[in-house]
C-alpha cells in the first residue's frame, strides 16, 4: 500500500466541509505587516476587519482585539492619519467606513486610559489589491469526533495581509458501521478518505466487528478496511452518506511467490509485503524454501509496489520495486549476487574510549540489489545491533557497499553520524564523533525572547534511525544551546505565536535565528446549528509537503471560549 | 428641588394712556404724554436642573417693555455655600464679588469648584439679573436665580485582567479607573473588599498611576491572591472630599488548579488490543490540551500562563521497558523503516502542567487519569510497523 501513514493521520473532510467553493480557497485581506503588535508587558492589540477582502464600495468594520491588557481601555482611531470616530461599538472598540476607492486604507487604534504598555494597533485594509506575492497554506480544524468532522481548505496568504478567515463546520452525521466475514465480526482499522482529497478519519471495529464514525454528508469517500485478523485480505470500498456502512471481508487473491537469496537458494523468514495506492496486501513472511503467500484485493493492472524485508541475521538489503506486476503467476524476487559483510568485533568509539551500550544503526543504499518480478528493485540498508559493555559489536552482517553510515546513539540525546565502508569488509573501528554544540540567540525586532522552542527534526542519514527531535527552550535572554549530531541533518523549525513561523530545512548547524514578525490570520469557528466551537485545534498546514512535514504545523492554535482564534505567518513578501 | 428656576416676574406698572380732565374752575382739558412704562424680564435656564461643580450653567434673559422701548441686561453670578438669604436681605452664605457678568442676552458660566477663598466648596449659585429700558426705567423688582449646586459624585470602573479563567492560589491584578468631575482624581479615596465563600478581607491598593496626561483620572491597582474556591465579589467603592461615593463590583469564579486534559490528538490511538498500522513516516502528535494554566498550544499574551510539558516514551518491540525519548514538544515521528515489518512498538506520551503531578498509574495502562475522570494525562499509541 502507499502511505498508510498519510491514511494515519488524524482525518479532515474534504474542502466541501462547511464552506463553498470561493470560502475554501479563501483570498485573504489585506493589510501591511503590522496587524499583530506586542507591545510587552504581554498587552497584544490587533486589528481584525470584515469583510475579508473588501471591494470597492463595501462598508469596512474594524474592531479592536485586545489581549492582556491591564486596566480598562478606551480607542482612539485614525484611518489615513486622520482621527476617526464612526464608532460601531458602544465602547468605541470597532469602527466602520466605505472603501470608496481602490488602494490600501491605513487603520490605528490607541488604547487610553490605562497603564499598561500596549503598543498602538495598525492594519492597513487593502480594498481590490490581489496582485501581491501569494502564499498557499491548508488551514485544518480538528474538532471532538462528538461536534463535527474534521475541516480541512486551502488558504491564499497574500503579501502584506493580516486576514480573517472564520470557519463554519459542517456537523456531518454520526454513523454506525459494521466489518465483516460472513456473519462473523472483524476487528479492523478503518478509514474514511475523502475522494476530493484530504486526509482521512479513522476508526476502529471492534471484535464484533462494529464501529461508529463521524462522516460527513455529500462527500464521496474511499473505505479503506484493514483487518487485524489473519487470513483476510484489506479491501478498500466506495461509499457516501448514508448508504449502509457494511463491509464485508474475506481472502482475497493469494499472491504467491518466492525470494531467493543470492547463489538462488531460498531466503527463509524474509517479509513480503505488496501495496497498491493505499491499500496494502497482508504481510508475508517467507517459509524455509523462500515460498510466500499474500492476501490482497488489488485491481488488475494497477501499479503496485513489493517489498521485502530479509531477516537482520541474512546481511542483505532491503528491496523495493514498483511495477505493473503480473500476479497471477508466482512472483519471483531474485537477489543479486552479494556476500555480507559481519560487522562483529569491530569497536564503537568515542575519543578513542570503547561506547558500552552503544546502539548503532547501519544505513545506506545497496551497491547490489535484485530484481521483483524481473523490475529492478532498489536495495536499502538497515541494520541495528547494540554494542557489549566495552563497545564491541556483535555480529551485525550487512550488505558490502561504500557510502554506509552508521548512526550511533550513545544516549537518548547524543546521537552521531559515522561514514562506512564495508565493501572491503576490513575491521574497523566506528568512531562517533561528539556532538556539536549550537548556540545563539532568538529574537524578534532585535529583541531577545524568552520561552521560544526550538525543534531539529533529523532528516536524511540521522532520520533513518530516529525521527525523534531535539529540542530546546531559549532562556530569559533569548539564548539557547543545544547538541546535535555531528554528520547529521535537521529540519529546524520555530513556532512561536508572537513571531512569523521559521523553517530552515537540511542545516547541520544552528545559529542565532532573527524572526520576523507575522501576519496574523484570525477567525472563529463555529459548527452550523451548533454556535461557536471553543477548543478546536486550529493548524495551518503545508501546501506542497508530503510525509510528516504535510502533518506538521506550521502555526497551530486552540480556539478560545469564544471560538476565535490567532495564527501567525511569514509574509509571504519576505519569504 | 435643588437648582430649580425660580422666576420671579416683575409688578407692571399699570399703563396710563388717556386724557386727564382738569377741572381748573375754567372748565376744559388738557393732554399729557404718556407716561413710560417698566420693562419685564424673566431668567430662562437653558441648561439641565442638575448642575455640579465644574458644569456650565447657560441662561437667557427674556425681556418685554410695552412701550416698545430697547431694555438693556446685566448679569451677576456669586458663588454660594448657602445662598438664602438673611432677614435683611442679605446672602451671607456668598461671595461679596461675582464670578461672572454679562450684558448679554445669554449668559453662561462655569460653575466654580471652591468660593473665593479657594478650601470652601461651591454649594449654590446666587444669579442676578437686572434690566433697564432705554428711558431709564428698571424692571422692578430685580430678577434673582439660586441654582443649587451638586457635588458630583466619583467616576469608577472596575476590571480584572483578562484570562480564560481563575485559579485558587493565583495572583490575579485587578484594577479601577478612577476620576472625579469636581475634585482632584488624588483625593478620591478608594476602599476595596474582596468576598469569598468563607468571609471577607480588606485589598489594598498597590499602584496608582495617571493615566496618560489626564490628571483627572488615575488607574489603581491591587492583587488579589484567592485562597479558597468557589464565587468570589471584589468591590472597590471610591469616596470624594464630599462624602460622595461610588462604588463598583466585580464577580469572579475562583476555581481549583485542574489536571491538564488531552483534548485532541493524531492519529486516532486504538482501543485497548487494537494496534494502529502504519507503513510510512507518522507524526504522532497532541493538538491541544486543555488546561487552565498552563494550555498547549501556549497563550503567550498573558504571563500567569504557561504551557504543557511533554514527555514521551517509547516501547520497542519485544522490550519491557520504555525508553523515555528526548523529545519535548508535542508530535513525534515514527519511521517503520527503521524497524521490521510486523513489530510492535508502543508510542506514549504524558503531559503535566505546572504542578507536575506524577501520572500514577500502572505502567501497562494505555491511559490514565490523576482524577479518574474523562481528563487523560496518558495516551499510548500501539503501532504495527508494516
Amino acid at each position: 500500500m502507499t502511505r498508510l501513514a498519510a491514511l494515519a493521520s488524524i482525518a479532515l473532510a474534504a474542502c466541501s466541509f462547511g464552506a463553498n467553493a470561493s470560502e475554501t480557497t479563501d483570498a485573504l485581506p489585506a493589510s501591511d505587516g503590522g496587524g499583530l503588535l506586542d507591545g510587552g508587558a504581554g498587552c497584544q492589540v490587533s486589528i481584525a476587519y470584515t469583510p475579508t477582502t473588501p471591494q470597492v464600495g463595501d462598508h469596512v468594520h474594524a474592531s479592536a482585539v485586545v489581549s492582556g491588557a491591564d486596566g480598562v481601555p478606551t480607542y482612539a482611531w485614525t484611518l489615513d492619519g486622520s482621527a476617526w470616530t464612526e464608532y460601531e461599538a458602544a465602547d468605541g472598540s470597532a469602527i466602520g467606513f466605505d472603501a470608496t476607492t481602490a488602494g490600501t486604507y491605513a487603520l490605528t487604534v490607541t488604547l487610553g486610559d490605562f497603564t499598561s504598555s500596549c503598543a498602538q494597533g495598525q492594519v492597513d485594509v487593502p480594498v481590490i489589491d490581489a496582485t501581491g506575492p501569494d502564499a498557499l497554506y491548508r488551514l485544518r480544524v480538528v474538532t471532538g469526533s462528538d461536534v463535527a468532522p474534521p475541516f480541512e481548505a486551502a488558504l491564499v496568504v497574500h503579501a502584506g495581509t493580516p486576514a480573517e478567515r472564520d470557519v463554519e463546520l459542517e456537523p456531518g452525521e454520526p454513523v454506525t458501521g459494521a466489518i465483516a466475514n460472513g456473519a462473523a465480526g472483524v476487528p479492523a482499522y478503518i478509514q474514511f478518505v475523502p475522494s476530493s482529497g484530504g486526509p482521512a478519519i479513522e476508526a476502529y471495529a471492534a471484535m464484533t466487528g462494529a464501529f461508529t464514525v463521524r462522516t460527513a454528508i455529500g462527500v464521496m469517500y474511499v473505505v479503506n478496511v484493514v483487518p487485524e485478523v489473519s487470513g483476510l485480505a484489506p479491501r478498500s470500498f466506495a461509499w457516501t452518506y448514508p448508504m449502509p456502512a457494511s463491509f464485508a471481508l474475506d481472502a482475497g487473491q493469494a499472491i504467491t511467490g518466492s525470494v531467493l537469496a543470492p547463489g538462488g537458494g531460498g531466503l527463509a523468514d524474509a517479509q513480503v509485503e505488496l501495496a497498491s495506492g493505499d491499500l496494502p496486501s497482508t504481510i508475508a513472511t517467507t517459509a524455509a524454501d523462500g515460498s510466500f503467500t499474500a492476501l490482497a484485493t488489488f485491481t488488475a493492472g494497477s501499479q503496485i509496489t513489493a517489498t521485502v524485508v530479509p531477516p537482520p541475521t541474512s546481511g542483505l538489503a532491503r528491496l523495493a520495486a514498483t511495477s505493473t506486476f503480473d500476479l497471477s503467476t508466482p512472483l519471483q524476487i531474485v537477489y543479486g549476487a552479494a556476500t555480507p559483510c559481519d560487522l562483529g568485533g569491530d569497536s564503537v568509539q568515542r575519543g578513542g574510549v570503547g561506547q558500552a551500550g552503544a546502539q548503532v544503526t547501519i544505513v545506506g543504499a545497496a551497491s547490489t540489489a535484485g530484481t521483483i518480478g524481473g523490475v529492478a528493485a532498489t536495495g536499502s540498508v538497515f541494520a541495528a545491533a547494540t554494542a557489549n559493555a566495552s563497545g564491541v559489536l556483535p555480529s551485525l552482517p550487512v550488505p558490502r557497499a561504500t557510502g554506509l553510515h552508521a548512526v550511533v546513539q550513545l544516549a537518548a540525546n547524543d546521537v552521531a553520524v559515522a561514514a562506512l565502508d564495508t565493501s572491503t569488509c576490513a575491521a574497523q573501528p566506528i568512531v562517533a564523533p561528539a556532538e556539536v554544540v549550537n548556540t545563539g540567540t532568538v529574537t524578534l525586532g532585535g529583541t531577545p525572547l524568552a520561552n521560544v522552542r526550538i525543534e531539529a527534526t533529523p532528516v536524511g542519514l540521522l532520520a533513518a534511525a530516529t525521527l525523534t527531535p531535539v529540542d530546546v527552550m531559549t532562556g530569559a535572554d533569548g539564548s539557547f544551546s543545544i547538541a546535535l549530531a555531528a554528520g547529521g541533518s535537521y529540519d529546524v523549525r520555530v513556532g512561536d505565536p508572537r513571531a512569523a513561523p521559521f523553517a530552515e530545512q537540511n542545516v547541520a548547524s544552528i545559529g542565532s535565528i532573527a524572526l520576523a514578525a507575522g501576519l496574523a490570520i484570525t477567525g472563529t469557528v463555529s459548527v452550523d446549528g451548533g454556535g461557536v466551537v471553543p477548543g478546536a485545534a486550529v493548524e495551518l498546514l503545508c501546501a506542497s509537503c508530503t510525509g510528516v512535514a504535510a502533518d506538521r504545523p506550521i502555526a497551530q492554535a486552540a480556539t478560545d471560549t469564544h471560538g476565535g482564534y490567532v495564527l501567525t505567518v511569514s509574509d509571504p513578501g519576505s519569504m | 428641588m435643588a437648582g430649580s428656576l425660580q422666576i420671579v416676574r416683575s409688578v407692571r406698572t399699570i399703563a396710563i394712556s388717556a386724557a386727564v380732565c382738569v377741572g381748573l374752575g375754567l372748565g376744559g382739558c388738557f393732554y399729557t404724554d404718556p407716561i413710560n412704562q417698566r420693562p419685564s424680564v424673566e431668567i430662562e435656564q437653558l441648561s439641565g436642573s442638575q448642575v455640579f461643580r465644574g458644569d456650565i450653567v447657560n441662561l437667557n434673559a427674556i425681556t418685554d417693555d410695552p412701550d416698545g422701548d430697547g431694555v438693556s441686561v446685566s448679569w451677576e453670578a456669586y458663588a454660594c455655600t448657602d445662598a438664602t438669604p438673611a432677614p435683611d436681605g442679605s446672602r451671607p452664605g456668598c461671595d461679596s464679588s461675582s464670578i461672572a457678568s454679562g450684558t448679554n442676552a445669554l449668559f453662561s458660566f462655569s460653575t466654580p469648584d471652591y468660593r473665593h477663598d479657594g478650601a470652601t466648596p461651591v454649594g449654590a449659585m446666587y444669579v442676578t439679573l437686572e434690566a433697564v429700558d432705554s428711558l431709564g426705567a428698571a424692571a422692578q423688582p430685580g430678577q434673582e436665580l439660586i441654582i443649587t449646586v451638586a457635588d458630583a459624585p466619583p467616576v469608577l470602573a472596575l476590571s480584572a485582567q483578562p484570562r480564560e479563567g481563575y485559579v485558587v492560589n493565583i495572583a490575579l491584578p485587578i484594577f479601577a479607573r478612577v476620576g472625579d468631575p469636581d475634585d482632584p482624581a488624588a483625593s478620591v479615596a478608594v476602599a476595596w473588599t474582596a468576598s469569598s465563600p468563607t468571609g471577607s478581607e480588606p485589598l489594598t491598593t498597590e499602584t496608582s498611576q495617571p493615566i496618560g496626561s489626564d490628571t483627572n483620572q488615575l488607574q489603581l491597582g491591587t492583587t488579589l491572591v484567592p485562597d479558597v474556591v468557589g464565587n468570589w465579589n471584589v468591590q472597590a467603592t471610591a469616596t470624594d472630599p464630599s462624602g460622595s461615593a461610588a462604588m463598583q463590583s466585580l464577580m469572579l469564579v475562583i476555581t481549583p488548579d485542574e489536571p491538564p486534559c488531552l483534548a485532541t490528538w493524531a492519529p486516532a490511538t486504538p482501543p485497548t488490543g487494537d494496534v494502529l498500522p502504519i507503513d510510512a513516516p507518522t507524526l504522532f502528535q497532541v493538538l491541544v490540551v486543555d488546561d487552565d494554566l498552563d494550555p498547549y498550544p501556549p497563550v503567550p499574551s498573558d504571563p500567569v500562563l504557561g504551557t504543557t510539558t511533554f514527555a514521551w516514551s517509547l516501547l520497542p518491540p519485544g522490550a519491557t521497558t520504555r525508553e523515555a525519548l528526548s523529545a519535548a514538544g508535542a508530535g513525534v515521528a515514527l519511521d517503520p523503516a527503521s524497524y521490521q515489518p510486523g513489530d510492535i512498538v508502543e508510542l506514549r506520551v504524558q503531559i503535566y502542567d505546572r504542578t507536575n503531578t506524577p501520572v500514577a498509574c500502572d505502567d501497562d495502562d494505555p491511559t490514565c487519569s490523576i482524577g479518574a475522570n474523562q481528563c487523560m494525562q496518558r495516551l499510548t499509541w500501539r503501532v504495527e510497523m508494516q
